[in-house]
C-alpha cells in the first residue's frame, strides 16, 4: 500500500514539476504576444513615452520596462490603423494577393509532385528526391541570387509573379506529401490498375482524398510562412505600393509605435484563423507525414 | 474540434475579410477627408524688400506770417484768402482812435507814479539818535550820584555796629573750632583704648593657653615617660613644674600692670566746649539784634538804596527805548526802499507799454505786404480786435517750396539716405499718394533722431496744408539670396526654425504626397517674405498653410 502511496505521490510531484515548467514556458513564449495585446489599447502617447528609449539611440542597461496596463484603454490606434491608414489596408490585400495563389499552386504542384515521388516508378526518382530534400535544406538566401536572375531574364521583376512563382515551386511541400503518400499501401493503386484505372483516375479517387488532412495542414503552414514573408517582397518588387503588410509593418517607425501594434494584432489574425480552423488537420499531417 | 467551433471561426473569418474589404473600398474616400490639405509655394531665389515706415507733416518753405503788433481794432480787410499782393499793398485798415486815447491815460498814469516816487525818496531820511543818547547819559549821571549817596550812609552809620557783629561772629567761629577738635580727639583716645584691649586679651589668651600646654607636657610625664630613669623623671617634672609655675605668674603680674585709658577727661572737654559755643552764639544774636533795633538807620539806608534802584530802572527804560526807536526807524526806512524799488519798476513797465502801445498802432491805421505772393490765410475779420501776436495773414511768397519732413532714430534710419526712394502717403479729405526721394538726411540733436526731408515742391499742384499729416515708406533692397520663402511657412519648435517641404512618393494608393520637416536658419526678413539656409533647393515646395497639425513625412493632400 505504502508503495503504491509513494509511488503515485512521486509521480504528482513529477507532474507538479511538468506543469510548471510548461506554464512558465507558455507564459515565455505568449509575453510577446500579451504585451502586443495590451500596448495596442493604449494611446499613441502612451506608447511612445512607455518605449521612447528606443528611438534615443542611448545605450540601455539593465532590464528594460515593459508597460503592459494602459492608463486609459481605448481602441484608437485600430481606428488609425482602419480608417487613417489605408496604407495598411491595400497591403494587407497585397499579402492576400501574394499568399492565397502561392498556397493553392504549391499544393496543387506538391501533391503532384509527391504522388509522382511516392507511388510511381521512374529512372533517377531517388536521386531526384535526394536533391529536393537539399533544396529544401538550403537557406533561402542560398537560392536568392538565381532566383533574382532567372526573375530578371523572365521580366517578372517587379510583378507580383516575383514573389508568387518561387513560393509555388517551394520543395516543402512535395517532401511533406510525399511522406504522407508512402504510407499509402501501394495495393490500393494495384487494385485501381487492376479496374483499369489509369495514373491520373487513381490519384484523384484513390491517393488524394486519402490526403486531405496532410493537403490542410500543408495549406495552413504554407500559408503562415508566406503571410510572414518579407525579405522575398524586399527583393523583388521595386514597387513600395505592391509591398505585402509584413514589409509594412518592419517600416513603422518610432512615431507610429501605437499604430504598428495594432498592425500587430490585425496582422496576425488572419494566420491565427487559419491556424484554428486547421488545427487538427495540421496535427494530422504533421503525424503522418513523419514529420514529427 | 467542434462543429460550433469551425462556424465561430469561419464567421469571424468573414467578417474580417467583409470589413476589410469595405473599409478598403471606401479608403480613397476616407483618406481625401482626413487627409490635411496643405497650400504650398515656391522657394525662390531673389531679394527682400525692406520696408520702413515713419509719420511725418508737411511743411512750407518760404512763407511770411504778418502778425498783429498790439491789440487792433480792424476797420477793413483789403484781401481774402488766394489773393495775388504785391509788396507794400494794403491789407487791412485800423481804427486808431481809441488807441489813442489809451496812449494818453497811460501817459497821466506814468506821470501820477513819478511824483509818488518823488514823495517816497524824500521820506527816505536817516534816524537821529543824538535826544535819547542824552537822555541816557544823564540817567547814566543820576544812577552813580546815588550810589555815592548809599555808600556815604553805609560808611557813617553802621561801622561799629557791623565791628561788634564781626568780633562776636569770629568768637562764635572760634568756640565751632574748638568743639570740633575735641571730638576728633575723643575719637582717637576711644580708638586706642579700644586697641589696647584688644591687644590685652590676645596677649592673656596664649599664656592661658601655654599654661595649659605646660600642664599637658606635666600630664605626659607622669603617665608615659617609663623608658626614663625615675630621678630622670623628676628632674623633667620638676622643670616642667617651674615653668608652669612662671608662666602663671607671668600672666598674673600682666593682668595686674594692665590699666584701661580713660577717657573721661576728654568727654568733660567737650562738654564744656559745647556750652562756651553756645555762649558765644547767644552773644552774637544779641549783638546783632540791638543794631536791628536802631530804625533811624534802617530808614535811611532803605531809602538811599530805594533812590539807587530807581535811578537804574530810569536808565534801562532810557535804553530800551532808544533801541526801539532805531528798530522803528530801520523798518520804516526799509518799507520806504521798497516802495521805492516797485514804483521805478513800475514807472519803467508803463513806459515800456506805451512805447509798445505806440509803436502797435500802424502808420496811417494801414497794414501792408511785405512781399509779393499769394495770401494762403487771413486770420481776421473787418470789425473784429485781434490779439497781440496773432496771425493776421500768411502770404506765399513767389518763390515757396512744399516739403515732407519726418524723424527716424538712429537705428531705424541706419540703411536710409539720401537718393532712396519714398513713398508719401499724405492724409486729408483725400488721401493723397506721391513717390519721391529722400533729399536731405541730418541729425537733429534736439530729438535725438534724424530729420528726413523730402522736396514735394514738383508736386504743387495738389492743394497742401502745412501740418499735414504724412505716413512714408521707405523700400529698401537687400541682397539677392538662394532662397527665399513666404515667412508664414516657417515655424518654430524648441528653438529651432523649421519648414514643411511638400515631396512626393509612391504610396500604398498609388501617387501620394506628404511632407518632410526641414531645419533652417532664418538670414533676414522683410514683411512678407524670409531668407533662409537649409537643405532644400530653390524648386522645391514649402507648405505655406495646412487645414490640419502637420508633422514629419505626414501624407497630405493640395489645395
Amino acid at each position: 500500500m505504502s508503495i503504491i502511496i509513494k509511488r503515485s505521490l512521486s509521480q504528482g510531484i513529477r507532474k507538479l514539476f511538468v506543469y510548471t515548467v510548461l506554464v512558465l514556458a507558455a507564459i515565455l513564449l505568449l509575453f510577446p504576444i500579451i504585451t502586443m495585446l495590451c500596448n495596442a489599447m493604449m494611446e499613441s502617447r502612451e506608447v511612445i513615452e512607455a518605449y521612447a528609449f528606443l528611438g534615443s539611440g542611448v545605450k540601455i542597461e539593465g532590464n528594460i520596462g515593459l508597460k503592459l496596463i494602459p492608463d486609459k484603454v481605448t481602441l484608437i490606434q485600430y481606428y488609425n490603423v482602419l480608417f487613417r491608414k489605408p496604407t495598411f489596408l491595400m497591403m494587407f490585400w497585397n499579402s492576400v494577393i501574394i499568399t492565397v495563389p502561392i498556397v493553392v499552386g504549391q499544393i496543387v504542384v506538391s501533391v503532384l509532385g509527391a504522388y509522382a515521388f511516392a507511388k510511381l516508378k521512374f529512372p533517377l526518382r531517388e536521386p531526384l528526391f535526394f536533391t529536393y530534400i537539399i533544396v529544401m535544406l538550403m537557406p533561402f538566401q542560398v537560392t536568392l541570387v538565381p532566383n533574382f536572375i532567372m526573375l530578371r531574364q523572365l521580366k517578372l521583376l517587379g510583378s507580383y509573379a516575383a514573389v508568387i512563382l518561387p513560393g509555388i515551386f517551394s520543395t516543402f511541400g512535395v517532401f511533406l506529401l510525399r511522406q504522407f503518400m508512402v504510407q499509402i499501401p501501394d495495393e490500393y493503386c494495384e487494385a485501381a490498375k487492376m479496374d483499369g484505372a489509369g495514373y491520373f483516375f487513381t490519384f484523384f479517387k484513390i491517393i488524394l482524398p486519402q490526403c486531405k488532412g496532410a493537403v490542410a495542414s500543408l495549406a495552413i503552414l504554407v500559408f503562415i510562412d508566406n503571410w510572414n514573408i518579407v525579405e522575398q517582397p524586399l527583393i523583388f518588387l521595386d514597387n513600395a505600393s505592391k509591398y505585402p503588410l509584413s514589409v509594412f509593418l518592419s517600416q513603422i517607425n518610432l512615431s507610429e509605435l501605437g499604430v504598428a501594434f495594432a498592425c500587430g494584432v490585425l496582422f496576425m489574425l488572419p494566420a491565427l484563423l487559419v491556424f484554428l480552423y486547421g488545427e487538427n488537420y495540421l496535427v494530422e499531417g504533421i503525424q503522418h507525414s513523419g514529420l514529427k | 474540434m467542434t462543429g460550433s467551433k469551425k462556424s465561430i471561426i469561419k464567421h469571424t473569418a468573414i467578417v474580417f475579410l467583409l470589413t476589410t474589404l469595405l473599409l478598403t473600398f471606401f479608403s480613397r474616400t476616407i483618406n481625401q477627408y482626413l487627409l490635411p490639405e496643405v497650400e504650398v509655394r515656391l522657394a525662390s531665389r531673389g531679394t527682400l524688400q525692406n520696408e520702413t515706415k515713419a509719420s511725418g507733416e508737411v511743411k512750407i518753405l518760404h512763407t511770411k506770417k504778418i502778425y498783429s503788433p498790439g491789440s487792433l481794432d480792424i476797420k477793413e480787410v483789403h484781401v481774402k484768402k488766394g489773393d495775388t499782393v504785391s509788396s507794400g499793398a494794403i491789407l487791412l485798415t485800423v481804427d486808431t482812435s481809441q488807441a489813442k486815447l489809451e496812449i494818453k491815460s497811460m501817459e497821466l498814469e506814468l506821470l501820477r507814479l513819478r511824483n509818488d516816487l518823488k514823495d517816497y525818496e524824500e521820506s527816505l531820511k536817516p534816524f537821529d539818535a543824538v535826544p535819547y543818547e542824552n537822555e541816557i547819559a544823564l540817567a547814566q549821571k543820576t544812577v552813580e550820584r546815588e550810589k555815592q549817596n548809599l555808600d556815604i550812609i553805609r560808611a557813617i552809620y553802621s561801622k561799629d555796629v557791623q565791628d561788634h557783629i564781626d568780633a562776636a561772629s569770629e568768637r562764635v567761629k572760634q568756640a565751632k573750632k574748638d568743639l570740633i577738635d575735641k571730638e576728633k580727639l575723643l575719637e582717637e583716645k576711644k580708638k586706642e583704648a579700644e586697641n589696647e584691649k584688644e591687644v590685652y586679651e590676645r596677649t592673656v589668651k596664649e599664656m592661658k593657653l601655654a599654661i595649659a600646654i605646660k600642664d599637658m607636657e606635666i600630664g605626659q610625664v607622669l603617665e608615659n615617660h617609663s623608658n626614663l630613669s625615675y630621678d630622670d623623671q623628676l628632674i623633667l617634672l620638676n622643670r616642667l613644674e617651674l615653668e608652669y609655675q612662671q608662666l602663671k605668674n607671668q600672666l598674673e603680674i600682666y593682668k595686674l600692670n594692665y590699666t584701661p585709658i580713660d577717657i573721661t577727661f576728654y568727654e568733660e572737654a567737650i562738654t564744656i566746649a559745647k556750652e562756651t559755643l553756645a555762649q558765644e552764639e547767644e552773644n552774637l544774636k544779641q549783638v546783632i539784634e540791638s543794631y536791628e533795633q536802631s530804625s533811624e538807620n534802617r530808614l535811611r539806608l532803605f531809602n538811599a538804596q530805594c533812590s539807587l534802584e530807581n535811578a537804574e530802572v530810569a536808565l534801562m527804560e532810557k535804553q530800551e527805548q532808544l533801541i526801539k526807536k532805531q528798530e522803528e526807524s530801520l523798518s520804516e526806512q526799509e518799507r520806504l526802499a521798497r516802495n521805492i524799488s516797485e514804483k521805478k519798476a513800475e514807472i519803467q513797465f508803463k513806459s515800456q507799454q506805451l512805447d509798445n502801445l505806440k509803436k502797435s498802432i500802424p502808420k496811417d491805421g494801414k497794414i501792408t505786404a511785405p512781399c509779393e505772393g499769394v495770401i494762403r490765410s487771413v486770420g481776421v475779420e473787418s470789425g473784429q480786435i485781434s490779439n497781440n501776436q496773432q496771425v493776421l495773414f500768411e502770404i506765399l511768397e513767389s518763390d515757396s517750396t512744399f516739403s515732407v519732413q519726418w524723424l527716424m532714430n538712429p537705428a531705424q534710419s541706419e540703411h536710409v539716405k539720401a537718393g532712396d526712394k519714398v513713398s508719401l502717403k499724405i492724409k486729408g479729405e483725400s488721401d493723397i499718394y506721391i513717390d519721391g526721394l529722400v533729399d536731405e538726411k541730418t541729425f537733429s540733436s534736439a530729438h535725438g533722431m534724424y530729420l528726413f526731408t523730402s522736396d514735394i515742391s514738383a508736386q504743387a499742384e495738389y492743394p497742401l496744408e502745412e501740418g499735414q499729416e504724412v505716413e512714408v515708406t521707405i523700400q529698401e533692397a537687400s541682397k539677392s539670396y538662394d532662397l527665399i520663402v513666404p515667412t508664414r511657412c516657417i515655424s518654430m519648435q524648441n528653438g529651432m526654425n523649421y519648414i514643411f517641404v511638400l515631396r512626393e512618393r509612391q504610396g500604398a494608393l498609388g501617387h501620394e504626397y506628404y511632407v518632410e520637416q526641414v531645419n533652417v536658419t532664418i538670414i533676414e526678413s522683410d514683411v512678407l517674405n524670409t531668407a533662409i539656409n537649409g537643405y532644400i533647393n530653390p524648386e522645391d515646395k514649402v507648405v505655406v498653410d495646412s487645414s490640419k497639425a502637420l508633422f514629419h513625412n505626414a501624407q497630405v493632400k493640395l489645395r
